[in-house]
């Protein structure tokens, strides 16, 4: 056995406590905000009381019977699952034909579709709201939901899986009977699982959270997503937060997205693995 | 990507018979597996024709021509069962039920495979991957069989059993059978007729013994046969007795002499000449000597009991079984 170096131990405890530092940076509200929605005082005091503290389920009661939170949680839902279907179906497709279509000029479209995911979305969102304003689209669903469903993202994600996947496999079917588009269904697609999910669960997500977007297309509170309806818990006049009450609506707002990551972390780590592939 | 184009195959014309197997053969990168592609229709060709019983097939899709094909890889779908595999094509083409399990379980029970019908691609052997491709082929009933190198991911002793399968299945079936290889072993132990290939070119088709005994070039003499023929320029040669007069120009200048291991004896007499040898290979009864004259390597197949491990040997030429190439690499026939 080698004698581990005192030079190797300091290196160790300095790792290990840049980790933990940075872990608790990153927890301490997360902590702090469940545990305030199980206390009596809207206030939040500094330094926190970090007491693990369970007082009430009253602000829970509250926000879900006392608020219309059980419809903005439906509207978040159809939403996110709207975007996500038709954004990981559109995704897949277009995808696939980056993938294995031969036509021209496909490489250089490929190329345009990957640089939008440099172009940061401030900057086209007036563009986009103007858009809208034309469309008529304002205050609706689909104002929210429509531009979502072109993902690059996806595109990209989706294009590096279907590379993976046997070019002689899909002859194969073309051998046994299947056109284009049945190939499309039966072979590539059921093999493509892994990268659906993947894509599914970061769009998902994506949307479930998303808030600058829907701030500005959505001006009637009864059409609002979770992420704008928070902000309801300032109080009447914003003059007052009411902090154990809006920490509540938060926890119940993160339930879904948290049950997916632990359900799929898997496909999380995948998803990762994929986009960095080499196609 | 864009690159420059490469032509993988021109002036490519045999007919296939029927019952007949007929092997591509060549080193890897030859066009041999573009060719069946092209056959096949997932390639279209810049220019010429594919017929099938006389019909054009260009621009008519796979599945249509009628065609089976097996890949190297098996290809098999691996998101499907076994069963599945094997009768996509006829629930594509709506063949009731009934009639779809009759045909698979027949096919099955000919490969042997019939215990494996519920299990995924990914839960067998490559020989039984192997024997499930070529079962999705044999179920259809194709006008032409096309096989892409069907052995070459399989170990040598599998290799070699599923070789006298494919001999079996052969016999049992009709329509002739397209067999892409590298392997030269494969092709002269399963080929009716083999063309051999390179660099897009068709050097000589004809069956084995054929091509075995009389190649149309360095090419075809050098790629069958293990080890492959000697080839000697007959430069290095000058000074062997009797060798100019076999010479078909008179003379020994420009042309290369070719002949197999199992050609050259050990032994003092007309046509000998001295090798150092490098290193022999026993093989049990017989002996494999690589030697060296000047620059030239070659290969020398003896009883293992006529040599004892000299460093210099003389060895005896067999002027019945000389090969005369010119300085293009083309047989030179002897009239």
């Amino acid at each position: 056995m080698s004698r581990i170096s005192p030079r190797r131990v300091a290196l160790l405890a300095l790792t290990v406590s840049v980790q933990l530092i940075l872990a608790l940076i990153y927890i301490i509200p997360f902590y702090w905000m469940v545990i305030k929605s199980f206390r009596f005082t809207i206030f939040a005091n500094f330094p926190p009381n970090l007491l693990p503290t369970l007082q009430t389920v009253g602000n829970y009661v509250y926000v879900w019977h006392f608020s219309a939170f059980p419809h903005w949680y439906l509207n978040s839902t159809l939403i996110a699952l709207s975007v996500t279907a038709a954004s990981v179906f559109i995704g897949s497709l277009s995808g696939y034909a980056f993938a294995r279509l031969r036509f021209r000029g496909r490489d250089i479209l490929f190329y345009t579709v990957l640089a939008t995911l440099m172009i940061p979305f401030p900057v086209v969102i007036i563009a986009e709201y103007i858009l809208m304003v034309d469309l008529g689209w304002v205050n609706t669903y689909q104002a929210v939901i429509v531009p979502s469903t072109a993902s690059a993202v996806n595109v990209f994600l989706m294009r590096q899986y279907f590379t993976t996947i046997p070019q002689e496999v899909e002859d194969a079917a073309k051998i046994d009977g299947l056109r284009p588009h049945q190939i499309f269904f039966r072979v590539a697609a059921p093999l493509a699982k892994p990268a659906y999910a993947a894509s599914a669960i970061y769009t998902f997500i994506g949307a479930w959270n998303s808030f600058l977007w829907p701030l500005l297309v959505l001006h009637s509170v009864k059409m609002f997503t979770l992420p704008l309806a928070i902000n309801f818990f300032k109080g009447a006049n914003g003059s007052q937060i009411y902090w154990n009450q809006m920490t509540a609506a938060e926890v119940l707002t993160m339930i879904p997205t948290i049950v997916i990551y632990v359900v799929f972390e898997k496909y999380f780590v995948k998803g990762i693995a994929l986009s960095g592939s080499k196609g | 990507m864009k690159g420059q184009e490469i032509v993988a195959a021109r002036n490519i014309n045999l007919e296939v018979k029927d019952g007949e197997l007929f092997v591509l053969l060549g080193p890897s990168g030859c066009g041999k597996t573009t060719l069946l592609r092209i056959i096949a229709g997932l390639v279209e060709p810049d220019e010429g024709e594919v017929l099938i019983d006389g019909k054009v097939m260009n621009g008519v899709y796979p599945s249509d021509r009628n065609v089976a094909m097996v890949f190297q890889n098996y290809a098999l779908y691996p998101h499907m069962s076994v069963y599945d595999n094997i009768a996509l094509n006829m629930k594509v083409r709506r063949i009731p039920r009934e009639e779809v399990d009759r045909r698979v379980r027949e096919v099955a029970d000919t490969l042997r495979i019939t215990e494996l019908l519920n299990h995924r691609p990914k839960e067998l052997s490559g020989g039984q991957a192997q024997r499930v491709a070529l079962a999705r082929a044999m179920v259809r009933n194709p006008r032409v069989y096309l096989m892409d190198e069907p052995l070459s991911n399989l170990d040598a002793k599998l290799r070699v059993e599923m070789r006298a399968e494919l001999k079996r299945l052969h016999r049992m079936v009709d329509a002739p059978i397209i067999y892409v290889t590298h392997d030269q072993v494969e092709a002269m132990t399963l080929g009716d007729r083999i063309a051999v290939m390179d660099k897009g070119v068709i050097q000589q088709i004809g069956s084995p013994i054929e091509l075995y005994e009389n190649p149309k070039n360095t090419f075809v003499a050098s790629f069958l046969g293990t080890p492959p023929m000697n080839i000697v320029s007959a430069e290095e040669l000058v000074g062997v007795d009797g060798l100019k007069g076999l010479s078909p120009s008179g003379s020994l200048s420009g042309l290369s002499v070719g002949f197999r291991p199992g050609d050259v004896a050990i032994g003092d007499g007309p046509l000998s000449f001295d090798v150092e040898v490098e290193y022999a290979e026993l093989l049990g009864d017989e002996v494999l000597i690589h030697a060296k004259r000047g620059s030239t390597r070659l290969v020398i197949r003896a009883a293992s009991h006529t040599y004892t491990g000299q460093t210099s040997l003389r060895v005896r030429l067999d002027p019945a079984k000389l090969y005369w190439f010119n300085t293009e690499g083309e047989a030179i026939r002897q009239g």
